[in-house]
């Protein structure tokens, strides 16, 4: 050993530890809950903030766009069919009857925004009663509903929906109840596996063991833990919904005129692509960027509310 | 000693000088290895024995520098065949992994792929570092090593996949394929803390029997002292990412010089305690590595700590010429020592 | 492993029946009688009676109906009394195949290969690539898509034919639209797949018994990533196939899905009806031989029986 370094040291300090710097248990870090560690990570994640306040954006226009003209998106005006945007107080131009794009860009946006978000909601409480409720109680009651889910789940939930459609008529009502008839399904499967696993845990079974009812044990451990899980999965199935909406629209099984989505919009703006492309081409980005932005805030908010990822 | 070298002529077959590893994450960096020094001779075992979280699996993967290049920043040198690892290409390190050094992994459940037949995942070894043998040899070799780590029926279970073996089983194929090529060192992280006790005495007495014959060295990381007391001719204690003390077997047992191993052999319940009395376990936890403590990692929870040990590293102490300690009851000005003897 | 498949072939012949079920008797709570309506000249009336066998009780009709579709026989159009849906089928399904299988390979060959990279190489040129396929894949729509493909390289640059099917140039744009969703969703799955099993225990083995990176990749990465793609390939042959209803649109395709659409707008229950049908069956079928498949790939369920 190196002397010098020995004999540097002070006498003083070869005594008893009086324990004020040191303690043997302190918490060096403050610990969060699972929520406001989500929310920080969310927070701080970029393009999820960008997608969200993207979202904002688009709701606040849907709700005060077709305010800001002085045209009403049904009027139909063949004295000024198809004109190009900014000319004649036309932000975006007309359509090929005349009626402002603006105006039903925003009121499209209701349409699509409604239908895809209140169908998503519904689907999502819809499954999650249904996986929950036979995930947790099993037996009988499980093989039933999940033979029934593996069975509907085998048929493609677009087939379905037209199939609805064709048979419930078209229009806003209708198409709310295709989509919720065919979505429930994946969101039961997913619940009801996750609230398989939780059961399998410990915690669950002291909780049972200590006598606590069903009806508790499912309202205060089971739900919370899967919320994470329906919240993220709700916001990815709605640009799905959003998607279909279009998609039944633009083969003329959605939303009917004089009523206004963007699957309509894109529709109707395809017949004069040639000539008039921005009638395809506004309703198209806006459909693709919400599409986007809900996708993108989706993914991140899985990512934020994944426990494995602190 | 001229270490700035890159080749030294020396010896022992490993020795590790100075190593610091840290971790850049999310939450800042970790250190996870802050000056960790031993050496291993050839055809002896070392054991470097710890708690969680104390840096031994890091030691053991920079060996073979297969730290995630990404978040880890490695220091040091480690010294095998008188070549420093650090120094090594790639490539270099590609002849060296599975056959002059190789790896038995803790959980071989994870451990194998499962998608690929046990066989091929052995034969794979083969073809790497023993390109010469035709494939017909090949699989004759496999089929000899499986039947001498004791897996039966090996010809059928060549050509099963990892979830048709049990765990020891799986063990045991995680060890043929780290002794096929005849590594001159062999480094098993925890390979037996997955099992059951009565499998792990079997593979534990496997291990044995093969680097005896095959006259390798091991380095057996574990947190167990009991695995130690079988296997080990020297032992090393590691925590919070240094060595707290270095000694033979013979040592360790029966004269621990630092506070933490006392405690760490004080806390092996043994069936002659009263059994009134509760069991001894060390208050407190490891310290954070994201802001290592100025002093010594163990100041906080040691019952012998003093002032100096709360503000400096502790040097090393040497006691014999094999035992030796990094603790500042050791220095010539400490007022007290630990008690003597057994734990 | 055959238990798993008959299994499967059951449910999904349970899936069928129902869906056949449902298609009859959705349509007996039309409103009205669709086929009364006076667009139905008499001799499509005298097919109807004939194929539905309208005089008998409910029960009877249905079994008259089932055994219908069991003989392959879907009846005959609304509009057109002379065109039997079987007929349509058979000309048409081959070309919507057609758009559909080069869409699928298009998707698998660059979607696959640009996951695997950009696992690899994050934060190097192809990872951004694979981004930006990935973010223009999930929200620009199929339809979207191919009017922005016909406008851009079709009618502006005129490098491809804008509409038609009738040689290998035909083909490219709607090919391509129609699969750039599907590409978005593999390569993101399969960039996913591989940083996942970039972090698994075996790959520490496999690095530590020496192989090399492209050993690694190649013989024990891709293997197990590939796994959760073929767990999708069923709804990626649905959204393949439903896209076509669109694409086949836009470009004048004659393939079933725009005689699929045309006929929902006209109201040709019977076409509809009978594609809807076929569509689901074949999709049905398409989900089970892919359950099939994987149970082969997948050794844990393969060889579960030893």
């Amino acid at each position: 050993m190196d002397r010098d370094i020995l004999s540097h040291i002070p006498e003083e300090l070869f005594v008893l530890s009086d324990r004020k710097s040191t303690r043997a248990e302190a918490i060096h870090r403050p610990s969060l809950t699972y929520w406001q560690d989500a929310r920080i990570r969310l927070l701080k994640d970029k393009p999820a903030m960008v997608a969200l306040g993207l979202i904002c954006l688009l709701a606040l226009f849907a709700v005060i766009g077709p305010h800001l003209v002085p045209f009403d998106y049904r009027v139909v005006d063949s004295a000024f069919t198809n004109l190009p945007y900014g000319v004649k107080g036309h932000w975006l131009g007309t359509d090929g009857l005349g009626r402002d794009l603006w105006a039903r860009l925003w009121m499209g946006a209701r349409t699509s925004l409604i239908i895809g978000i209140v169908a998503a909601v519904a689907n999502s409480v819809i499954g999650t009663m249904v996986g929950g409720i036979s995930g947790y109680f099993g037996g009988k009651l499980d093989l039933v509903l999940m033979r029934t889910v593996d069975v509907l789940y085998g048929i493609p939930y677009l087939i379905v929906a037209i199939l609805m459609m064709v048979v419930l008529g078209t229009g806003m009502e209708s198409l709310i109840v295709a989509l919720i008839v065919v979505g429930w399904i994946s969101t039961a499967r997913l619940v009801r596996g996750q609230v398989l696993q939780l059961k399998g845990q410990e915690f669950i079974l002291a909780a049972r063991k200590m006598g606590t009812p069903d009806m508790r044990i499912i309202f205060r451990h089971l739900v919370p833990c899967t919320l994470g899980l329906i919240i993220t999965n709700l916001t990815m199935t709605i640009p799905t919904y959003i998607f279909t909406e279009a998609f039944l629209s633009f083969i003329g099984l959605g939303v009917q005129p004089p009523e206004c989505s963007w699957g309509i919009m894109c529709s109707e703006g395809a017949g004069n692509f040639r000539s008039a492309p921005q009638q395809l081409f506004f309703p198209a980005v806006v459909l693709s960027i919400s599409m986007l932005s809900f996708n993108l805030f989706g993914d991140s908010l899985r990512d934020a509310l994944d426990p494995k990822m602190r | 000693m001229d270490s700035a070298s890159h080749n030294r002529e020396s010896s022992e077959l490993l020795k590790i000088e100075d190593l610091h590893v840290s971790f850049s994450t999310h939450g800042g960096t970790i250190h996870a290895v802050r000056g960790v020094s031993f050496h291993v001779m050839p055809g002896e075992c070392l054991a470097l024995v710890g708690e969680s979280g104390c840096g031994k699996s890091v030691t053991a993967h920079s060996i073979i520098n297969i730290l995630p290049k990404a978040q880890a920043k490695a220091r040091g040198h480690i010294w095998f065949n008188n070549r420093d690892v650090f120094s090594l290409s790639e490539k270099e390190m590609l002849r060296i992994r599975g056959s002059q050094i190789s790896m038995i992994f803790q959980d071989p459940m994870t451990y194998l792929n499962p998608t690929m037949t046990i066989g091929r995942q052995i034969d794979e070894m083969l073809r790497k570092h023993k390109k010469s043998l035709s494939r017909k040899h090949a699989k004759e070799l496999c089929i000899m090593t499986l039947n001498k780590v004791g897996v039966p029926n090996a010809e059928r279970r060549y050509h099963q996949f990892p979830h048709e073996f049990s765990g020891g089983m799986r063990q045991r194929v995680l060890i043929g394929m780290a002794v096929i090529c005849k590594p001159k060192l062999i480094i098993a992280d925890e390979p037996t803390t997955a099992l059951d006790v009565t499998t792990q005495a079997q593979v534990l007495k496997l291990i044995n029997d093969l680097i005896g014959e095959l006259q390798t060295s091991l380095l057996l990381i574990t947190h167990d002292l009991g695995v130690v007391a079988q296997m080990a001719h020297r032992i090393e204690i590691i925590y919070a990412g240094r060595i707290v003390e270095t000694g033979t077997a013979m040592d360790i047992f029966k004269n621990p010089r630092h506070p933490y191993t006392y405690a760490l052999l004080r806390s092996i319940p043994s069936p002659a305690d009263d059994i009134e009395k509760p069991l001894y376990s060390i208050a407190g936890t490891p310290p954070d590595l994201f802001q290592p403590p100025a002093g010594c990692a163990f100041a906080a929870r040691c019952k012998y700590c003093m002032k100096v040990c709360e503000e400096d590293q502790p040097l090393t102490f040497q006691i014999t010429q094999e035992h030796s300690a990094a603790c500042w009851l050791l220095h010539p000005k400490a007022p007290y020592s630990m008690p003597s003897g057994r734990a | 492993m055959l238990r798993y498949t008959i299994k499967r072939f059951f449910a999904s012949v349970m899936t069928v029946w129902i869906l056949v079920t449902a298609v009859f008797f959705l349509v007996r709570s039309l409103p009205g009688d669709p086929f009364s309506e006076e667009k139905i000249t008499p001799a499509v009336r005298v097919n109807l009676e004939k194929y539905y066998g309208m005089d008998k009780p409910i029960y009877m009709q249905y079994f008259v109906y089932l055994g219908n579709l069991l003989q392959g026989d879907m009846g005959y159009s609304l509009h057109n009394a002379n065109e039997k849906v079987n007929t349509i089928i058979s000309k048409t399904f081959p070309k919507s195949a057609d758009l559909g299988l080069r869409s699928l390979l298009i998707a698998i060959l660059v979607g696959l290969p640009l996951g695997v990279f950009a696992a690899l190489h994050r934060g190097r040129a192809v990872s951004h690539i694979s981004i930006v396929v990935a973010i223009i894949g999930i929200s620009v729509p199929n339809f979207v898509m191919g009017y922005m493909l016909q406008y851009f390289f079709s009618y502006k640059l005129k490098w491809f034919p804008a509409a038609l099917w009738r040689g290998f140039p035909y083909t490219v744009l709607p090919s391509i639209a129609l699969s750039f969703a599907t590409m978005a969703i593999l390569s993101r799955l399969m960039r996913t797949s591989m940083l996942n099993i970039t972090n698994e225990d075996y790959i520490k083995t496999a690095r530590a018994k020496g192989l090399s990176t492209f050993a690694i990749v190649w013989k024990h990465q891709i293997r197990n990533a590939i796994l959760p793609i073929v767990t999708i390939l069923g709804p990626i042959t649905a959204a393949v196939l439903t896209g076509t209803f669109v694409i086949e649109n836009i470009f004048a395709i004659p393939g079933m899905g725009r005689f699929y659409v045309i006929g929902i707008n006209n109201r040709d229950y019977t076409i509809t009806l009978g594609l809807t049908v076929f569509y689901g069956s074949f999709l049905v079928m398409a989900n089970f031989l892919v359950d099939i498949l994987y149970g082969v790939i997948d050794p844990r369920i393969r060889v579960t029986e030893s």
